[in-house]
């Protein structure tokens, strides 16, 4: 009875509230543990399809490093890594969605910008991903490096870091370079195809899965060096830092198993001297977050620690092969560093 | 010249046509929240930071009373940017066990003290963590005439490390991961670490590097002590906010990411004025220019991150005034540089 009542009284102020046009602020104002636990599952704002990020395979299920992620989020806040609604969300629509209420999490690839970070209402969180900004030419272009695409044609998404970063470098080095901004990733590719463009920049990772699904991937190479770092990282609404707080500790239990050699295989055992004191900590820890006692085993049973899901979808013996580089926890030279538990 | 801006109409033209009718995404934004935090720091004329009340390097008043350290001027940054003045700052010592009480009530704006972002302070002191601004690195140092060189040949020897400290917790995990037994010496502090180190009830002390090399620069004889070279564990020093005002949270994420970023780019105290005028380079001018447009998404002018970059220089300046080759407590800055330079520090991107 008082939770039809809780029911009744929340769609009655979020009704009320729509009506007066105030949904985005209401949203806001929302505790997402309670809605997501009431609801029975996590929504997870998702790359529609990305090889190693999020794809749909042939089986209907979604794989990928962002796929991992949430499985992992719901698996600490709702005892099941299954209790997942993958929301596909584009680059343009991911904030709105995520500031509607329409998802709880932004597990698409997104770079921490400024500008997101403080016109957009999001916090980040993160990253989990470091990528590295290249751009994808045809063997027959000839282009071997970032010079020569003066007076030449580059596809980008319109609005994102690329966008950016390529005016940056026109500027930077005085050269001309033609901007074409498309509204998504299928668009650059089509765009490419027909020869509107010589090249796409991009994201490395984004780069790569494309490269692949070229009919003649060898007929294309990425050109790049240093050119700028972006640090892909999830999303949550500004406003609700307990659920903020949640998502970055889940985050980071699975940078601290990678870091203690802790697998999903391993972490059921409780005869592994080397973490006991670490989880048990973690696990009477979770009232401290609002989550049930093994919320931390549980994340990590999900999907593995967070070499295990990099692995599965970068790793050598993965279809879309990516070295870790700055994407690697700091014992390796890269740039995750996840703080003392 | 003209040709550029040709292309920039093409592009601002193609966006427009692909867009169509559609709402671009950045339209919707919501507007730029109010900050409860700046308009009380802006009402009292002064930004409130709690710092160490006695930390060379970090935090410490000098003779003439004037306070010096890393963590002393990433507080008059924000001042600078936030009240365009770097001295509008009432620096507010805090210990360990008062800081985070002092943020939650209000008495300061802000937490510039040594402090560690950790899961427990995260999640139950009702603090945002911003950095890190400093990687400290957690190892063990030891008489050299002891020719220890690692932390395995400490198996069964007597090693001081503040009881309940992080440092403690870090030394107990890596010994289990070696499978060796260390014999821990409860030790209260520093001082006490240090009486019985010299006196030999522990054959080496655990610790921050920052602090080994302060108690090793004390010995008569510093060359005969040797840190040695394992890094048992990073300790990210980062700075703290009070949750629920997410738009001072951004203020200070960013001011500091500025500071990152200029020394990134080389913008110094010394030529920040004038490439804020002269650079062409995109994100300088994004940042630091009248009409970059940073300020307005702030909530502060335009010229927030000259200010706070001429006030204290860039984090690289800021870093070699506490603890470069010429201070009073030279530390190799490691894995406190910037990620290009080997480091950590790795601020998001202006864009």
């Amino acid at each position: 009875m008082p939770d039809m009542l809780r029911h009744f009284g929340l769609s009655l102020v979020t009704g009320a509230l729509a009506f007066l046009g105030l949904s985005d602020s209401a949203w806001a104002q929302q505790d997402t543990l309670a809605s997501a636990q009431e609801r029975g599952y996590l929504r997870c704002g998702v790359n529609p399809g990305q090889l190693g990020m999020s794809m749909a395979n042939a089986s209907g299920e979604w794989v990928g490093m962002s796929a991992d992620l949430c499985r992992a989020i719901a698996a600490a806040t709702l005892g099941d890594p299954n209790a997942t609604e993958f929301v596909p969300v584009t680059a343009r629509n991911r904030f709105t969605a995520l500031r509607s209420g329409q998802i709880d999490v932004i597990l698409r690839n997104t770079t921490w910008t400024f500008t997101r970070d403080t016109a957009e209402s999001v916090q980040f969180v993160g990253p989990f991903f470091v990528d590295e900004e290249m751009v994808l030419v045809s063997e027959e272009s000839a282009i071997t490096d970032l010079a020569m695409l003066n007076d030449r044609t580059v596809c980008v998404i319109a609005g994102g870091p690329s966008e950016v970063i390529m005016n940056d470098l026109a500027i930077a080095s005085n050269a001309i370079i033609n901007i074409l901004p498309v509204g998504s990733a299928e668009q650059y590719r089509q765009a490419y195809l027909e020869g509107r463009c010589v090249g796409i920049a991009d994201g490395q990772a984004a780069l790569r899965a494309l490269q692949i699904s070229l009919p003649d991937p060898d007929g294309h190479r990425l050109v790049g060096g240093r050119l700028a770092y972006s640090p892909l990282s999830i999303g949550t609404r500004q406003g609700d830092d307990h659920w903020t707080d949640i998502v970055r500790w889940t985050f980071y239990v699975l940078a601290t198993a990678e870091d203690l050699d802790l697998t999903a295989a391993e972490v059921g055992r409780t005869d592994t001297q080397a973490w006991t004191s670490q989880l048990a900590r973690l696990n009477s820890s979770g009232a401290s977050l609002g989550l049930e006692p093994g919320w931390a085993i549980r994340a990590i049973q999900a999907a593995g620690n967070l070499a295990e899901i990099y692995d599965r979808s970068f790793g050598p013996e993965s279809s879309l092969p990516i070295e870790r580089g700055p994407s690697a926890l700091w014992r390796q030279g890269g740039m995750i560093l996840p703080p003392p538990l | 010249m003209n040709q550029l801006s040709l292309t920039a109409t093409g592009a601002l033209i193609v966006i427009a046509l692909l867009h169509g009718t559609a709402t671009p995404g950045n339209a919707q934004s919501v507007e730029t929240p109010h900050s409860e935090t700046l308009a009380a720091i802006q009402d009292r004329g002064s930004l409130r930071c709690g710092v160490n009340p006695s930390q060379t390097g970090m935090a410490r008043q000098n003779a003439r009373g004037r306070w010096d350290g890393m963590g002393v001027d990433l507080c008059r940054a924000i001042a600078a940017a936030t009240l365009g003045d770097p001295n509008a700052v009432d620096f507010i010592p805090v210990t360990a066990r008062t800081r985070f009480t002092s943020l939650q009530s209000g008495e300061i704006d802000m937490l510039s003290r040594t402090t560690t972002w950790t899961f427990s302070r995260d999640t139950t002191q009702g603090v945002d963590f911003i950095g890190p601004y400093f990687i400290e690195v957690e190892s063990v140092m030891v008489r050299a005439d002891t020719g220890i060189t690692s932390v395995a040949e400490l198996d069964g020897q007597p090693v001081c490390a503040v009881t309940g400290s992080l440092t403690e917790t870090v030394l107990r995990n890596y010994q289990a991961q070696l499978g060796i037994e260390i014999e821990f010496v409860p030790v209260t502090g520093t001082e006490d670490y240090a009486r019985a180190y010299e006196s030999g009830r522990c054959i080496g002390v655990a610790d921050g590097k920052a602090g080994l090399e302060a108690l090793r620069a004390a010995q008569i004889d510093a060359d005969g002590h040797r840190v040695l070279d394992e890094q048992l564990a990073l300790s990210p020093l980062s700075l703290a906010v009070r949750h629920g005002d997410d738009k001072w949270d951004d203020i200070v994420q960013w001011t500091f990411n500025a500071l990152a970023t200029a020394e990134r780019l080389e913008v110094t105290q010394a030529n920040v004025q004038r490439l804020s005028i002269e650079s062409r380079h995109p994100i300088i001018r994004r940042m630091i220019s009248d009409d970059g447009g940073s300020g307005a998404l702030l909530g502060l002018e335009s010229n927030w991150a000259l200010r706070a970059i001429q006030a204290v220089g860039n984090l690289g300046e800021i870093y070699d005034r506490a603890f470069g080759p010429g201070s009073a407590l030279p530390i190799d800055r490691g894995r406190s540089a910037l990620w290009q330079d080997g480091g950590m520090i790795f601020p998001a991107p202006f864009e």
